[in-house]
Protein backbone atom coordinates (compact mmCIF):
# COMPACT_ATOMS: atom_id res chain seq x y z
CA UNK A 1 0.00 0.00 0.00
CA UNK A 2 0.99 3.09 -1.36
CA UNK A 3 -0.54 6.43 0.17
CA UNK A 4 -0.06 10.36 -0.96
CA UNK A 5 -1.21 12.56 1.20
CA UNK A 6 -1.71 16.09 0.26
CA UNK A 7 1.90 15.43 -1.73
CA UNK A 8 2.81 18.80 -3.84
CA UNK A 9 6.54 19.45 -4.60
CA UNK A 10 7.37 23.40 -6.27
CA UNK A 11 10.58 24.06 -8.51
CA UNK A 12 11.03 27.56 -8.60
CA UNK A 13 7.76 28.67 -10.08
CA UNK A 14 6.38 25.52 -11.13
CA UNK A 15 4.46 23.31 -9.78
CA UNK A 16 5.04 19.66 -10.33
CA UNK A 17 3.03 18.28 -7.42
CA UNK A 18 0.09 19.35 -7.01
CA UNK A 19 -1.81 18.31 -3.75
CA UNK A 20 -2.03 14.56 -4.74
CA UNK A 21 -4.06 12.25 -2.67
CA UNK A 22 -3.91 8.82 -3.48
CA UNK A 23 -3.70 5.51 -1.76
CA UNK A 24 -2.29 2.75 -3.97
CA UNK A 25 -3.66 -0.08 -3.32
CA UNK A 26 -2.30 -4.40 -2.92
CA UNK A 27 -3.31 -7.08 -5.23
CA UNK A 28 -3.79 -4.76 -8.03
CA UNK A 29 -1.93 -3.03 -11.10
CA UNK A 30 -2.09 0.55 -10.95
CA UNK A 31 -1.39 2.27 -14.03
CA UNK A 32 -0.11 5.67 -13.74
CA UNK A 33 -0.54 7.46 -16.40
CA UNK A 34 0.20 11.23 -17.77
CA UNK A 35 1.65 13.28 -20.51
CA UNK A 36 5.51 13.74 -20.17
CA UNK A 37 6.45 16.47 -17.20
CA UNK A 38 2.90 15.20 -15.60
CA UNK A 39 4.73 14.95 -12.86
CA UNK A 40 4.81 11.14 -12.65
CA UNK A 41 8.72 10.65 -11.82
CA UNK A 42 8.73 13.37 -10.02
CA UNK A 43 6.12 11.62 -7.74
CA UNK A 44 7.53 8.26 -7.50
CA UNK A 45 10.84 9.73 -6.54
CA UNK A 46 9.19 11.57 -3.73
CA UNK A 47 7.82 8.06 -2.26
CA UNK A 48 11.23 6.60 -2.77
CA UNK A 49 12.57 9.68 -0.55
CA UNK A 50 14.87 10.87 -3.21
CA UNK A 51 13.05 14.04 -3.67
CA UNK A 52 11.98 16.20 -0.69
CA UNK A 53 8.26 17.18 -0.75
CA UNK A 54 7.46 20.87 -0.64
CA UNK A 55 4.11 20.11 1.32
CA UNK A 56 2.77 16.37 2.43
CA UNK A 57 3.62 12.94 2.71
CA UNK A 58 4.26 9.46 1.23
CA UNK A 59 3.72 6.52 3.01
CA UNK A 60 4.62 3.01 2.30
CA UNK A 61 2.87 0.80 4.18
CA UNK A 62 2.06 3.46 6.73
CA UNK A 63 5.88 4.43 7.15
CA UNK A 64 7.92 6.74 5.43
CA UNK A 65 10.32 4.88 3.18
CA UNK A 66 13.29 6.68 4.88
CA UNK A 67 12.16 4.76 8.45
CA UNK A 68 12.19 1.27 7.07
CA UNK A 69 14.98 -0.79 8.14
CA UNK A 70 15.70 -2.86 5.22
CA UNK A 71 13.46 -0.50 2.51
CA UNK A 72 14.80 -3.05 -0.51
CA UNK A 73 12.78 -5.54 1.08
CA UNK A 74 9.85 -3.82 1.31
CA UNK A 75 9.67 -1.52 -1.82
CA UNK A 76 11.36 -2.34 -5.44
CA UNK A 77 11.62 0.20 -7.48
CA UNK A 78 12.99 0.79 -11.46
CA UNK A 79 13.15 3.77 -11.91
CA UNK A 80 16.20 4.78 -14.08
CA UNK A 81 17.47 1.37 -15.77
CA UNK A 82 20.96 3.00 -17.14
CA UNK A 83 21.38 4.31 -13.08
CA UNK A 84 24.44 1.53 -12.98
CA UNK A 85 28.18 1.71 -12.87
CA UNK A 86 29.28 0.31 -16.36
CA UNK A 87 32.06 -0.87 -15.18
CA UNK A 88 30.98 -3.27 -12.51
CA UNK A 89 29.71 -6.23 -13.57
CA UNK A 90 25.51 -7.01 -12.68
CA UNK A 91 26.23 -9.77 -10.36
CA UNK A 92 28.50 -7.25 -8.19
CA UNK A 93 25.71 -4.62 -8.87
CA UNK A 94 22.85 -6.50 -7.21
CA UNK A 95 25.64 -8.46 -4.84
CA UNK A 96 26.43 -4.79 -3.05
CA UNK A 97 22.51 -4.34 -2.54
CA UNK A 98 22.70 -7.35 -1.21
CA UNK A 99 24.29 -7.07 1.38
CA UNK A 100 22.89 -3.48 2.18
CA UNK A 101 19.90 -4.91 3.08
CA UNK A 102 21.00 -7.82 4.45
CA UNK A 103 19.56 -9.97 1.66
CA UNK A 104 21.22 -13.39 1.37
CA UNK A 105 23.40 -13.72 -1.43
CA UNK A 106 22.01 -16.75 -2.98
CA UNK A 107 18.80 -14.43 -4.06
CA UNK A 108 21.29 -12.70 -5.93
CA UNK A 109 21.80 -15.64 -8.47
CA UNK A 110 18.29 -16.78 -8.25
CA UNK A 111 16.58 -13.10 -9.28
CA UNK A 112 19.77 -12.89 -12.30
CA UNK A 113 18.06 -16.52 -13.59
CA UNK A 114 14.82 -15.52 -13.50
CA UNK A 115 15.09 -11.91 -15.63
CA UNK A 116 17.28 -14.42 -17.84
CA UNK A 117 20.42 -12.33 -17.31
CA UNK A 118 22.23 -15.71 -15.85
CA UNK A 119 24.72 -16.23 -18.48
CA UNK A 120 25.76 -12.54 -18.50
CA UNK A 121 25.89 -11.91 -15.06
CA UNK A 122 29.52 -11.63 -14.72
CA UNK A 123 29.59 -9.14 -17.56
CA UNK A 124 30.39 -5.47 -17.21
CA UNK A 125 26.84 -3.44 -17.29
CA UNK A 126 28.51 -0.88 -19.64
CA UNK A 127 28.34 -3.96 -22.50
CA UNK A 128 24.10 -4.63 -21.58
CA UNK A 129 21.81 -3.50 -24.04
CA UNK A 130 19.05 -0.92 -23.06
CA UNK A 131 16.66 -4.50 -22.67
CA UNK A 132 19.54 -6.06 -20.47
CA UNK A 133 19.78 -3.08 -18.42
CA UNK A 134 15.91 -3.04 -17.91
CA UNK A 135 15.80 -6.89 -16.80
CA UNK A 136 18.85 -6.10 -14.73
CA UNK A 137 17.01 -3.26 -13.03
CA UNK A 138 13.73 -5.73 -12.96
CA UNK A 139 16.24 -7.97 -10.89
CA UNK A 140 17.27 -5.49 -8.46
CA UNK A 141 13.41 -4.43 -7.87
CA UNK A 142 13.10 -8.00 -7.23
CA UNK A 143 15.68 -8.88 -5.23
CA UNK A 144 14.36 -7.83 -2.02
CA UNK A 145 10.81 -10.00 -2.49
CA UNK A 146 9.18 -6.78 -1.80
CA UNK A 147 5.93 -6.06 -1.44
CA UNK A 148 5.51 -2.55 -2.96
CA UNK A 149 6.54 -2.65 -6.37
CA UNK A 150 7.06 0.68 -8.48
CA UNK A 151 8.03 0.59 -12.08
CA UNK A 152 8.67 3.65 -14.27
CA UNK A 153 8.09 3.60 -17.82
CA UNK A 154 9.52 -0.43 -17.65
CA UNK A 155 9.16 -0.89 -21.04
CA UNK A 156 11.33 1.27 -22.47
CA UNK A 157 14.09 -0.02 -24.85
CA UNK A 158 12.48 -3.72 -24.41
CA UNK A 159 11.44 -5.39 -27.39
CA UNK A 160 8.27 -7.06 -28.08
CA UNK A 161 9.06 -10.56 -25.77
CA UNK A 162 10.63 -8.36 -23.44
CA UNK A 163 7.24 -6.20 -23.59
CA UNK A 164 5.26 -9.70 -22.70
CA UNK A 165 7.44 -10.52 -20.27
CA UNK A 166 7.15 -7.88 -18.09
CA UNK A 167 3.46 -7.13 -18.26
CA UNK A 168 3.41 -10.87 -17.34
CA UNK A 169 5.67 -9.91 -14.67
CA UNK A 170 3.57 -7.31 -13.02
CA UNK A 171 0.43 -9.43 -13.41
CA UNK A 172 1.58 -11.77 -11.27
CA UNK A 173 2.87 -9.67 -8.89
CA UNK A 174 -0.35 -7.94 -8.55
CA UNK A 175 -2.13 -11.54 -8.71
CA UNK A 176 0.16 -12.77 -5.49
CA UNK A 177 -1.31 -9.46 -3.52
CA UNK A 178 1.84 -7.52 -3.92
CA UNK A 179 1.22 -3.53 -4.41
CA UNK A 180 2.34 -2.85 -8.65
CA UNK A 181 2.38 0.93 -9.49
CA UNK A 182 3.63 1.29 -13.48
CA UNK A 183 4.10 4.29 -14.95
CA UNK A 184 3.75 5.06 -18.64
CA UNK A 185 2.32 7.57 -21.38
CA UNK A 186 1.72 4.37 -23.28
CA UNK A 187 -2.29 3.62 -22.61
CA UNK A 188 -1.87 0.75 -25.27
CA UNK A 189 0.55 -0.54 -22.49
CA UNK A 190 -2.28 -0.13 -19.71
CA UNK A 191 -5.05 -1.35 -21.27
CA UNK A 192 -4.10 -5.43 -20.54
CA UNK A 193 -2.09 -4.50 -17.84
CA UNK A 194 -4.06 -2.13 -15.67
CA UNK A 195 -6.55 -2.90 -13.20
CA UNK A 196 -6.63 0.87 -11.70
CA UNK A 197 -5.96 3.82 -13.34
CA UNK A 198 -4.68 7.20 -11.95
CA UNK A 199 -4.17 9.87 -14.75
CA UNK A 200 -1.67 13.16 -13.58
CA UNK A 201 -1.99 16.07 -15.32
CA UNK A 202 0.03 19.04 -14.88
CA UNK A 203 1.29 17.65 -11.61
CA UNK A 204 -2.80 17.22 -10.69
CA UNK A 205 -5.17 14.36 -10.07
CA UNK A 206 -7.21 13.97 -12.95
CA UNK A 207 -8.50 10.56 -12.50
CA UNK A 208 -8.90 7.38 -10.71
CA UNK A 209 -10.47 5.19 -11.11
CA UNK A 210 -11.17 1.34 -12.30
CA UNK A 211 -10.05 0.74 -15.74
CA UNK A 212 -13.65 -0.32 -16.93
CA UNK A 213 -14.92 2.62 -14.79
CA UNK A 214 -12.56 5.02 -16.50
CA UNK A 215 -13.45 3.93 -20.12
CA UNK A 216 -16.78 4.20 -20.19
CA UNK A 217 -16.51 7.30 -18.30
CA UNK A 218 -15.36 8.73 -21.98
CA UNK A 219 -18.51 8.31 -24.06
CA UNK A 220 -18.38 6.58 -27.43
CA UNK A 221 -19.11 7.93 -30.73
CA UNK A 222 -22.21 6.92 -32.92
CA UNK A 223 -22.08 7.10 -36.62
CA UNK A 224 -25.72 7.26 -38.50
CA UNK A 225 -26.28 7.32 -41.99
CA UNK A 226 -29.41 9.09 -43.35
CA UNK A 227 -30.42 10.27 -46.61
CA UNK A 228 -32.51 13.19 -44.15
CA UNK A 229 -28.95 14.36 -43.05
CA UNK A 230 -29.66 18.54 -42.99
CA UNK A 231 -33.02 17.71 -41.05
CA UNK A 232 -30.91 15.46 -39.01
CA UNK A 233 -27.94 17.67 -38.19
CA UNK A 234 -29.84 20.55 -37.38
CA UNK A 235 -32.27 18.40 -34.95
CA UNK A 236 -28.70 17.19 -33.17
CA UNK A 237 -27.43 20.79 -32.89
CA UNK A 238 -30.20 22.17 -31.00
CA UNK A 239 -30.17 19.69 -28.78
CA UNK A 240 -26.66 20.56 -27.78
CA UNK A 241 -25.13 17.13 -29.69
CA UNK A 242 -21.44 18.09 -31.34
CA UNK A 243 -21.96 16.67 -35.16
CA UNK A 244 -19.49 16.00 -37.87
CA UNK A 245 -20.77 15.51 -41.24
CA UNK A 246 -18.36 12.59 -42.05
CA UNK A 247 -20.08 11.92 -45.46
CA UNK A 248 -22.83 13.21 -48.15
CA UNK A 249 -25.44 10.81 -45.84
CA UNK A 250 -23.20 9.85 -43.06
CA UNK A 251 -23.22 11.98 -39.51
CA UNK A 252 -20.91 11.68 -36.65
CA UNK A 253 -22.37 12.32 -33.46
CA UNK A 254 -19.51 12.31 -30.31
CA UNK A 255 -20.02 11.87 -26.68
CA UNK A 256 -23.49 9.97 -27.24
CA UNK A 257 -25.33 6.94 -27.40
CA UNK A 258 -27.00 4.96 -30.32
CA UNK A 259 -30.47 5.40 -28.05
CA UNK A 260 -30.28 9.14 -28.05
CA UNK A 261 -29.12 9.49 -31.62
CA UNK A 262 -31.68 7.10 -32.85
CA UNK A 263 -34.76 8.55 -30.64
CA UNK A 264 -34.41 12.18 -32.23
CA UNK A 265 -33.79 10.78 -35.48
CA UNK A 266 -37.17 8.99 -34.76
CA UNK A 267 -38.64 12.46 -33.90
CA UNK A 268 -37.68 14.78 -36.76
CA UNK A 269 -38.93 11.74 -38.97
CA UNK A 270 -35.27 10.79 -40.20
CA UNK A 271 -35.11 7.52 -41.91
CA UNK A 272 -31.87 5.95 -40.50
CA UNK A 273 -30.38 3.32 -42.94
CA UNK A 274 -27.43 2.55 -40.28
CA UNK A 275 -26.42 3.48 -36.94
CA UNK A 276 -22.99 2.22 -35.27
CA UNK A 277 -21.44 2.54 -32.22
CA UNK A 278 -17.79 3.44 -32.36
CA UNK A 279 -16.85 2.21 -28.22
CA UNK A 280 -14.50 4.55 -26.22
CA UNK A 281 -10.69 2.95 -25.66
CA UNK A 282 -8.58 3.92 -22.93
CA UNK A 283 -6.16 5.98 -24.98
CA UNK A 284 -9.98 7.98 -25.87
CA UNK A 285 -10.42 8.39 -21.75
CA UNK A 286 -7.02 9.38 -21.62
CA UNK A 287 -6.59 12.01 -24.68
CA UNK A 288 -10.27 13.20 -23.37
CA UNK A 289 -8.28 13.88 -19.90
CA UNK A 290 -5.27 15.24 -20.48
CA UNK A 291 -5.56 17.21 -23.68
CA UNK A 292 -5.75 20.66 -21.58
CA UNK A 293 -2.86 19.59 -19.61
CA UNK A 294 -0.22 18.81 -21.87
CA UNK A 295 3.04 21.06 -20.40
CA UNK A 296 5.05 20.95 -23.55
CA UNK A 297 1.99 21.26 -26.48
CA UNK A 298 3.50 21.42 -30.05
CA UNK A 299 2.26 24.19 -32.06
CA UNK A 300 -0.21 23.08 -34.76
CA UNK A 301 0.50 21.50 -38.18
CA UNK A 302 -0.29 24.49 -39.83
CA UNK A 303 2.66 26.70 -38.37
CA UNK A 304 6.32 25.18 -38.65
CA UNK A 305 7.96 25.94 -35.37
CA UNK A 306 11.94 24.84 -35.31
CA UNK A 307 11.70 24.77 -32.02
CA UNK A 308 8.78 23.30 -30.56
CA UNK A 309 9.32 19.73 -29.29
CA UNK A 310 8.55 17.34 -31.93
CA UNK A 311 6.98 15.05 -29.47
CA UNK A 312 4.29 12.06 -31.11
CA UNK A 313 2.44 11.54 -27.49
CA UNK A 314 2.27 15.31 -27.30
CA UNK A 315 0.98 16.07 -30.39
CA UNK A 316 -1.98 13.24 -30.19
CA UNK A 317 -2.91 14.35 -27.01
CA UNK A 318 -3.31 18.18 -28.32
CA UNK A 319 -5.48 17.38 -31.41
CA UNK B 1 15.00 -19.07 -19.68
CA UNK B 2 12.75 -16.55 -18.12
CA UNK B 3 9.87 -17.01 -15.92
CA UNK B 4 7.53 -14.87 -14.44
CA UNK B 5 7.63 -15.54 -10.48
CA UNK B 6 10.25 -15.75 -8.02
CA UNK B 7 10.92 -19.21 -6.82
CA UNK B 8 12.17 -18.58 -3.00
CA UNK B 9 11.60 -15.40 -0.93
CA UNK B 10 14.83 -14.22 0.89
CA UNK B 11 14.73 -15.48 4.92
CA UNK B 12 14.84 -12.99 7.49
CA UNK B 13 18.67 -13.39 8.61
CA UNK B 14 21.03 -10.73 8.66
CA UNK B 15 19.94 -8.82 11.56
CA UNK B 16 23.66 -7.02 11.87
CA UNK B 17 24.00 -3.37 12.74
CA UNK B 18 22.79 -0.98 9.40
CA UNK B 19 25.85 0.85 9.92
CA UNK B 20 28.07 -2.42 9.45
CA UNK B 21 25.38 -3.55 6.20
CA UNK B 22 26.15 0.08 5.05
CA UNK B 23 29.75 -0.01 5.38
CA UNK B 24 29.60 -3.47 3.57
CA UNK B 25 27.53 -1.96 0.65
CA UNK B 26 30.22 0.74 -0.20
CA UNK B 27 33.08 -1.34 0.22
CA UNK B 28 31.67 -3.79 -2.14
CA UNK B 29 30.75 -0.77 -4.67
CA UNK B 30 34.17 0.93 -4.15
CA UNK B 31 36.16 -2.66 -4.16
CA UNK B 32 34.13 -3.95 -7.41
CA UNK B 33 35.57 -1.25 -10.14
CA UNK B 34 38.77 -1.35 -12.20
CA UNK B 35 39.25 2.63 -11.56
CA UNK B 36 39.91 2.13 -7.61
CA UNK B 37 42.83 -0.53 -8.31
CA UNK B 38 44.00 2.12 -10.77
CA UNK B 39 43.83 5.22 -8.59
CA UNK B 40 45.29 2.83 -5.55
CA UNK B 41 48.31 1.96 -7.85
CA UNK B 42 49.32 5.42 -9.30
CA UNK B 43 49.58 6.21 -6.31
CA UNK B 44 51.69 3.36 -5.05
CA UNK B 45 53.88 3.58 -8.35
CA UNK B 46 54.10 6.86 -8.12
CA UNK B 47 55.27 7.54 -4.93
CA UNK B 48 58.25 4.60 -5.80
CA UNK B 49 59.15 6.65 -8.82
CA UNK B 50 59.60 9.38 -6.98
CA UNK B 51 61.43 7.53 -4.44
CA UNK B 52 63.62 6.26 -6.73
CA UNK B 53 64.50 9.57 -8.32
CA UNK B 54 65.00 11.10 -5.16
CA UNK B 55 66.88 8.44 -3.44
CA UNK B 56 69.21 8.27 -6.78
CA UNK B 57 69.75 11.88 -7.13
CA UNK B 58 70.58 11.70 -2.84
CA UNK B 59 73.29 8.75 -3.64
CA UNK B 60 74.81 10.94 -6.11
CA UNK B 61 74.52 13.99 -4.21
CA UNK B 62 76.40 12.45 -1.46
CA UNK B 63 78.96 10.64 -3.44
CA UNK B 64 79.83 14.03 -4.65
CA UNK B 65 80.20 15.27 -0.86
CA UNK B 66 77.12 17.79 -1.29
CA UNK B 67 74.45 17.05 0.48
CA UNK B 68 74.24 15.32 3.94
CA UNK B 69 73.25 11.73 4.27
CA UNK B 70 69.25 11.34 4.14
CA UNK B 71 67.09 9.34 5.74
CA UNK B 72 65.13 6.83 3.87
CA UNK B 73 61.54 6.76 5.12
CA UNK B 74 61.47 10.21 4.92
CA UNK B 75 62.70 10.54 1.07
CA UNK B 76 59.55 7.95 0.83
CA UNK B 77 57.49 10.34 2.14
CA UNK B 78 58.39 13.10 -0.20
CA UNK B 79 56.92 11.86 -3.29
CA UNK B 80 53.41 12.19 -1.49
CA UNK B 81 52.60 15.21 -3.04
CA UNK B 82 52.03 14.06 -6.51
CA UNK B 83 51.17 10.37 -5.15
CA UNK B 84 47.89 11.49 -3.66
CA UNK B 85 46.57 12.34 -6.33
CA UNK B 86 45.50 8.42 -6.75
CA UNK B 87 43.83 8.77 -4.05
CA UNK B 88 41.80 11.92 -4.21
CA UNK B 89 40.45 10.65 -7.50
CA UNK B 90 39.05 7.45 -5.84
CA UNK B 91 37.56 9.19 -2.73
CA UNK B 92 36.35 12.09 -5.09
CA UNK B 93 34.32 9.37 -7.56
CA UNK B 94 33.21 7.36 -4.37
CA UNK B 95 30.91 10.41 -4.43
CA UNK B 96 30.38 12.36 -7.83
CA UNK B 97 30.53 8.59 -9.85
CA UNK B 98 27.45 8.11 -8.12
CA UNK B 99 25.79 11.67 -9.58
CA UNK B 100 27.25 11.55 -12.77
CA UNK B 101 26.02 7.78 -13.37
CA UNK B 102 22.68 8.60 -11.20
CA UNK B 103 23.39 5.55 -9.10
CA UNK B 104 22.97 7.95 -6.33
CA UNK B 105 19.10 6.81 -6.41
CA UNK B 106 19.60 3.02 -6.39
CA UNK B 107 22.00 4.09 -3.20
CA UNK B 108 19.54 6.24 -1.45
CA UNK B 109 16.96 3.60 -2.01
CA UNK B 110 19.12 0.77 -0.59
CA UNK B 111 19.87 3.36 2.48
CA UNK B 112 17.65 5.57 2.83
CA UNK B 113 18.86 7.63 5.89
CA UNK B 114 21.71 9.89 3.83
CA UNK B 115 23.55 10.90 6.57
CA UNK B 116 24.18 6.68 6.88
CA UNK B 117 25.31 6.67 3.46
CA UNK B 118 27.71 9.25 3.75
CA UNK B 119 29.55 7.81 7.17
CA UNK B 120 29.71 4.21 5.33
CA UNK B 121 31.57 6.03 2.53
CA UNK B 122 33.66 7.98 5.21
CA UNK B 123 34.50 4.82 7.17
CA UNK B 124 35.22 3.24 3.43
CA UNK B 125 37.34 5.83 1.56
CA UNK B 126 39.02 6.80 5.07
CA UNK B 127 39.92 2.80 5.88
CA UNK B 128 40.96 2.68 2.08
CA UNK B 129 42.97 5.46 2.33
CA UNK B 130 44.90 4.80 5.26
CA UNK B 131 45.44 0.93 3.86
CA UNK B 132 46.85 2.41 0.84
CA UNK B 133 49.20 4.94 3.05
CA UNK B 134 50.63 2.24 4.56
CA UNK B 135 51.69 0.03 1.45
CA UNK B 136 52.48 3.07 -0.34
CA UNK B 137 55.18 4.00 2.49
CA UNK B 138 56.81 0.55 2.71
CA UNK B 139 56.98 0.36 -1.22
CA UNK B 140 58.52 3.35 -1.82
CA UNK B 141 60.58 3.39 1.52
CA UNK B 142 62.21 -0.06 0.15
CA UNK B 143 62.85 1.64 -2.97
CA UNK B 144 64.23 4.35 -1.44
CA UNK B 145 66.91 2.04 0.72
CA UNK B 146 67.48 0.46 -2.53
CA UNK B 147 68.61 3.28 -4.31
CA UNK B 148 70.44 5.27 -1.73
CA UNK B 149 72.39 2.62 -0.55
CA UNK B 150 74.74 2.74 2.59
CA UNK B 151 74.04 6.22 2.15
CA UNK B 152 70.24 6.10 3.37
CA UNK B 153 69.37 6.75 6.98
CA UNK B 154 67.01 3.69 8.17
CA UNK B 155 65.72 3.26 11.40
CA UNK B 156 62.26 1.11 11.81
CA UNK B 157 61.28 3.64 14.46
CA UNK B 158 61.69 6.32 11.56
CA UNK B 159 59.91 4.11 8.94
CA UNK B 160 57.02 3.14 11.48
CA UNK B 161 56.24 6.80 12.34
CA UNK B 162 56.16 7.93 8.17
CA UNK B 163 54.20 4.99 7.50
CA UNK B 164 51.37 6.07 10.33
CA UNK B 165 51.76 9.71 9.06
CA UNK B 166 51.29 8.65 5.79
CA UNK B 167 48.42 6.70 6.37
CA UNK B 168 46.80 9.07 8.69
CA UNK B 169 47.66 11.68 5.78
CA UNK B 170 46.01 9.50 3.53
CA UNK B 171 43.02 8.71 5.80
CA UNK B 172 42.15 12.26 6.30
CA UNK B 173 42.34 13.38 2.51
CA UNK B 174 39.50 10.71 1.63
CA UNK B 175 37.41 12.00 3.74
CA UNK B 176 37.86 15.48 2.54
CA UNK B 177 37.87 14.26 -0.84
CA UNK B 178 34.34 12.45 -0.15
CA UNK B 179 32.87 15.72 1.38
CA UNK B 180 34.18 18.29 -1.18
CA UNK B 181 32.86 15.65 -4.10
CA UNK B 182 29.34 15.47 -2.24
CA UNK B 183 28.75 19.29 -2.00
CA UNK B 184 30.08 20.04 -5.43
CA UNK B 185 28.96 16.32 -7.12
CA UNK B 186 31.10 16.94 -9.64
CA UNK B 187 34.37 14.94 -10.66
CA UNK B 188 36.34 17.14 -11.96
CA UNK B 189 35.38 20.09 -10.07
CA UNK B 190 36.45 18.71 -7.05
CA UNK B 191 39.49 17.25 -8.03
CA UNK B 192 40.11 20.80 -9.36
CA UNK B 193 39.95 22.08 -5.90
CA UNK B 194 41.54 20.24 -4.28
CA UNK B 195 44.60 20.59 -6.96
CA UNK B 196 44.25 24.05 -5.91
CA UNK B 197 44.12 24.17 -2.22
CA UNK B 198 46.91 21.31 -1.45
CA UNK B 199 49.23 22.42 -4.32
CA UNK B 200 48.72 25.93 -5.61
CA UNK B 201 47.38 27.64 -2.21
CA UNK B 202 50.22 27.36 0.21
CA UNK B 203 53.04 28.33 -2.56
CA UNK B 204 50.39 31.31 -3.67
CA UNK B 205 49.65 32.42 -0.16
CA UNK B 206 53.71 32.03 0.98
CA UNK B 207 54.62 34.71 -1.96
CA UNK B 208 52.06 37.31 -0.44
CA UNK B 209 54.02 40.25 1.62
CA UNK B 210 51.17 40.09 4.75
CA UNK B 211 51.28 38.51 8.21
CA UNK B 212 47.69 36.52 7.71
CA UNK B 213 48.55 34.89 4.47
CA UNK B 214 51.49 33.09 6.51
CA UNK B 215 48.81 32.07 8.98
CA UNK B 216 46.16 30.64 6.44
CA UNK B 217 49.46 28.16 4.61
CA UNK B 218 50.48 27.50 8.16
CA UNK B 219 47.10 26.26 8.62
CA UNK B 220 46.41 24.40 4.86
CA UNK B 221 46.12 20.74 4.54
CA UNK B 222 48.94 20.15 3.05
CA UNK B 223 51.48 21.97 5.34
CA UNK B 224 49.82 20.20 8.27
CA UNK B 225 50.07 17.25 6.30
CA UNK B 226 53.89 17.98 5.56
CA UNK B 227 54.33 18.13 9.46
CA UNK B 228 53.11 14.78 10.31
CA UNK B 229 54.51 12.98 7.50
CA UNK B 230 58.16 14.37 8.24
CA UNK B 231 57.92 15.10 11.89
CA UNK B 232 59.67 18.13 11.30
CA UNK B 233 57.77 20.28 13.50
CA UNK B 234 57.58 23.75 11.60
CA UNK B 235 55.18 26.09 12.08
CA UNK B 236 53.86 23.70 15.15
CA UNK B 237 54.12 20.20 16.79
CA UNK B 238 53.21 16.99 15.03
CA UNK B 239 49.84 17.22 17.54
CA UNK B 240 48.49 20.29 16.31
CA UNK B 241 49.23 18.98 12.92
CA UNK B 242 46.69 16.38 13.35
CA UNK B 243 44.45 18.91 14.85
CA UNK B 244 44.37 20.89 12.33
CA UNK B 245 43.77 18.11 9.81
CA UNK B 246 41.06 16.73 11.49
CA UNK B 247 39.28 19.78 11.69
CA UNK B 248 39.26 20.18 7.95
CA UNK B 249 38.08 16.65 7.55
CA UNK B 250 35.22 17.51 10.09
CA UNK B 251 34.08 20.90 8.64
CA UNK B 252 34.23 19.50 4.71
CA UNK B 253 32.27 16.20 5.93
CA UNK B 254 30.11 18.30 7.63
CA UNK B 255 29.37 20.60 4.28
CA UNK B 256 28.82 17.65 2.51
CA UNK B 257 26.27 16.21 5.15
CA UNK B 258 24.32 18.99 4.89
CA UNK B 259 24.24 19.11 1.38
CA UNK B 260 23.35 15.94 1.16
CA UNK B 261 20.59 15.73 3.61
CA UNK B 262 18.72 19.33 2.32
CA UNK B 263 19.14 18.60 -0.99
CA UNK B 264 17.09 16.61 -3.86
CA UNK B 265 19.19 13.50 -4.65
Amino acid sequence: MISLKELSKQYGDTLAVDRLTIDVSPGRVTGFLGPNGAGKSTTMRMVLGLTHPTSGATLVGNRPYASLRHPLREVGALLDASAVHPRRTAIAHLRALARSNAIPPARVTEVLESVGLGAAAGRMVGGYSLGMRQRLGVAAALLGDPGVLLFDEPVNGLDPEGVVWIRRLMRSMAAEGRTVLVSSHLMSEMEDTADQIVVLGRGRLLADAPVQEFVSSAAATVRVRTPEVGTLRRALLDEGFAVDQIATEELSVSDTGPRAVGDVAFRVGARVHELTTTSATLEDAYMRLTADSVEFASSPPTTVNADAPANTDTRKAIR
Amino acid sequence: MTTDTLPTTPTDQGTGSPTAAAVAFEWLKLASVRSTWWGAAATVATAAVSALALGLSAAASAESGVAAEQAAPQVAAMGLLLAQLGLITVATLAITGEYSGGTIAVSLQAVPRRSLLLTAKAVVVSAFGAGLGVVTSVVATVVAVVSMGDRGLFTWSDAVLTTLGIGGWLAILGIVSLGLGTVLRSTAGTVTSLLLVLLAAPQLLMLMPFEWSTVVADHLPSTAATVVMSRVEDPYPVATALLVLVAWAAAILGAGRVALVGRDA
